[in-house]
């Protein structure tokens, strides 16, 4: 599927980013089924959706505003594991682009 | 107070934690950030909890309401937003009270804001010319304020360029400033702790080939070595050694660790007509075919510095890579494969931020030229103590005066192997100890026929009735082994002798570093043993000056 790669790259490098931000043990593992939702607190949600904004732009030249969710229960929507995110972002992506 | 900076506040008038998030994931900054409140800045400043430093990060819109209604094009005077900085400043003195060290950043502006465009330098009213005068007065008011530094916020901003800035994370959490910009500030902070302390590296060991010069002079002849002319890359080779000569200008001491025919790189150190740094601007060398990081230790030794004072720059990544394995103590940086870039890597370097340049430090470097002729007549007379009598050996002792204050705070906060106690002490607090009426600080000056050594001891004592104590012995290591140091308790001795004291006593506080006092006092300095680190002099007897030296004391600072 279009965009699954960049998506995923820039879901690793906004993590490795974020991870500056957490204290050891709390740090966040690439694997798709990582959770996030009701694992990062609120500052750890923003700072990784604005990773991830900043990091498409920069890397694919794709402008996309992820800030809706900040809106939605963590656990049940986008931001419950790191897969759901990056396909979230890969949607977002193409939607942008088409 | 102690300059440990154990607890570090974080003042800011925005969103602080992932400032604070990164000082505390970095092990190596050694402190505990502590977080205030944002957006009270002044509170936080007002009432500050107690810690040991404070690192002071706001917009200059949140400090001064004039600027912030100039940010709307309102007319402000600018004597009205001066007022504001001088209020700031006020608080800022207000929580020296509580935090003895102070690190307060300037005021930047994002680089999206283009304020009045082609007036904003020639307008009163301009963005950029009226943060110019902001800056300015900041600077000014805090200039004579000990333990406080302005750290350069535009460095940081200019180096993140426009991700240093985030519209859309203030808007989500209120940070202005991207992780990219917070990380330069976090490594500045830390720069400046670790220079406060007196971690500042002082000696930078650099390879010839293809790093001083372009080119291989074993191979090419000196006379074809690419330095200077009209070529990018002689002219990178050759403005990088103009970095390294305003470096030690700063105090850095130069010196080569080079695999090389000795005899040959000389001759193109001396004859080449492009050279900028020449015999006499190198402390030490060693060109020969050994292992470098043998060669960085003996030069260390020889000029008596630290491997945690050193650097080594090198062009050859397997040169690096062998000395980083080798000596972790030495910051072995990673360097451009370009020449060109090899200015840029050297000033971009943070380990040599040291809280006061003084006249020693810029002496430095002509300092260990002098030792090194001095060293040289010493192998050409019979014995120690003929070396000694030629050397015209002067020793100055006076009490520390405000002009001498900062160098006497650096040597006691940079000196580890001739420190009695290795107390660490900021230039306020050493001030204060100095003010009681029972406590002398002397500092004291070596010169002999080869050249001033400038301040490089301290001697503290205080006497309380019959029992004196000697609370500082620090001496630098540019002038061990001339008898200055039995010259310096000659000082200490007397002086308890006229204040009534019977006895004059030097407790020793062993750290890793200070062993050379332990055997001076134990071996050397003619003092009774009452353990191993308990030791005695009887004031009812003088004790003798080395007859070589001709001390000079001064009884009132002039």
């Amino acid at each position: 599927m279009p965009y699954t790669e960049p998506a995923l790259r820039a879901m690793h490098k906004a993590i490795a980013e974020l991870n500056d931000l957490l204290p050891a043990p709390e740090r966040l593992s690439t694997a798709g089924d990582t959770v996030l939702g009701g694992r990062l607190d609120s500052l750890g949600v923003v700072n990784l959706l604005l990773a991830l904004e900043r990091i498409v732009e920069e890397n694919e030249g794709v402008t996309v505003s992820l800030m809706d969710l900040l809106e939605v229960d963590p656990t049940t929507s986008a931001l419950a594991t790191v897969e759901r995110l990056t396909a979230l972002v890969r949607d977002r992506m193409q939607a942008a682009r088409s | 107070m102690t300059v440990s900076a154990q607890r570090l506040l974080l003042v800011a008038d925005f969103n602080a934690s992932n400032l604070q998030a990164l000082f505390a994931n970095d092990a190596s900054a050694g402190v505990t950030p502590v977080g205030t409140s944002f957006g009270s800045v002044f509170q936080s400043l007002l009432a500050p909890p107690p810690a040991d430093a404070a690192f002071v990060w706001t917009r200059p819109e949140a400090v001064s309401p004039g600027f912030a209604a100039l940010l709307g094009n309102e007319r402000v005077p600018v004597a009205t937003i001066l007022a504001e900085v001088d209020a700031f400043v006020e608080a800022i003195d207000g929580a020296r009270a509580t935090v003895p060290l102070m690190l307060v950043s300037s005021w930047t502006l994002p680089w999206y804001q283009r304020g009045l465009g082609m007036l904003d330098l020639k307008s009163e009213q301009g963005l950029a010319r009226t943060l110019l005068a902001m800056n300015g007065r900041l600077a000014d008011r805090l200039a004579d304020r000990k333990d406080v530094y302005l750290l350069d916020a535009s460095r940081w901003a200019r180096a993140a360029g426009p991700r240093g800035d985030s519209p859309a994370s203030w808007y989500a959490a209120k940070l202005p400033y991207t992780p990219d910009a917070l990380k330069l500030a976090v490594a500045d902070v830390k720069a400046a702790l670790r220079g406060i302390k007196g971690g500042a590296r002082k000696l930078v060991v650099v390879d010839l080939d293809d790093t001083l010069w372009g080119g291989i002079v074993g191979d090419a002849g000196w006379e074809n070595l690419a330095l200077g002319g009209h070529d990018p890359k002689g002219e990178a080779h050759q403005d990088f050694q103009r970095a390294l000569k305003a470096l030690s200008r700063r105090g850095i001491v130069l010196a080569i660790a080079s695999k090389n025919d000795e005899a040959v790189a000389m001759e193109a150190i001396r004859s080449h007509p492009e050279m900028v740094l020449r015999e006499g601007d190198f402390a030490a060398w060693r060109i020969n075919w050994s292992d470098k990081a043998s060669n960085i230790v003996e030069i260390a030794e020889e000029l008596n510095l630290g491997l945690q004072h050193t650097v080594f720059l090198d062009d050859n990544p397997m040169e690096r890579g062998r000395v980083r394995e080798t000596l972790p103590d030495v910051l072995v940086p990673e360097w451009p494969t370009d020449p060109r870039g090899y200015v840029a890597a050297l000033q971009a370097l943070d380990c040599f931020d040291a809280p006061a340049i003084t006249d020693e430090d810029r002496a430095r470097g002509a300092m260990y030229v002098a030792e090194r002729e001095r060293q040289a007549v010493r192998l050409s007379v019979q014995s120690v103590e003929e070396w000694l009598a030629a050397l015209g050996l002067v020793v100055r002792a006076e009490p520390v005066r405000p002009a001498t204050l900062t160098r006497a705070t650096q040597l006691l906060n940079k000196t580890n192997q001739m420190n009695l106690t290795g107390r660490r002490l900021t230039e306020t607090a050493l001030s204060e100890w100095v003010a009681a009426p029972e406590n002398a600080l002397w500092t004291v000056t070596v010169s002999d026929r080869f050249g001033d050594a400038g301040l490089t001891g301290l001697i503290g004592v205080t006497v309380l009735q019959s029992q004196a104590s000697i609370v500082d012995f620090v001496l630098s290591c540019r002038v061990f082994g001339r008898q200055v140091e039995e010259a310096m308790v000659h000082v200490a001795a007397s002086h308890a002798r006229a204040k009534g004291a019977e006895v004059l006593r030097a407790t020793l506080v062993p750290t890793a570093k200070n062993k050379p006092t332990l055997e001076f006092l134990r071996d050397r300095s003619g003092f009774a043993s009452d353990g191993a680190e308990e030791y005695r002099w009887d004031c009812r007897m003088n004790y003798p000056l080395p007859s070589h030296v001709t001390l000079e004391v001064s009884e009132t600072a002039e």
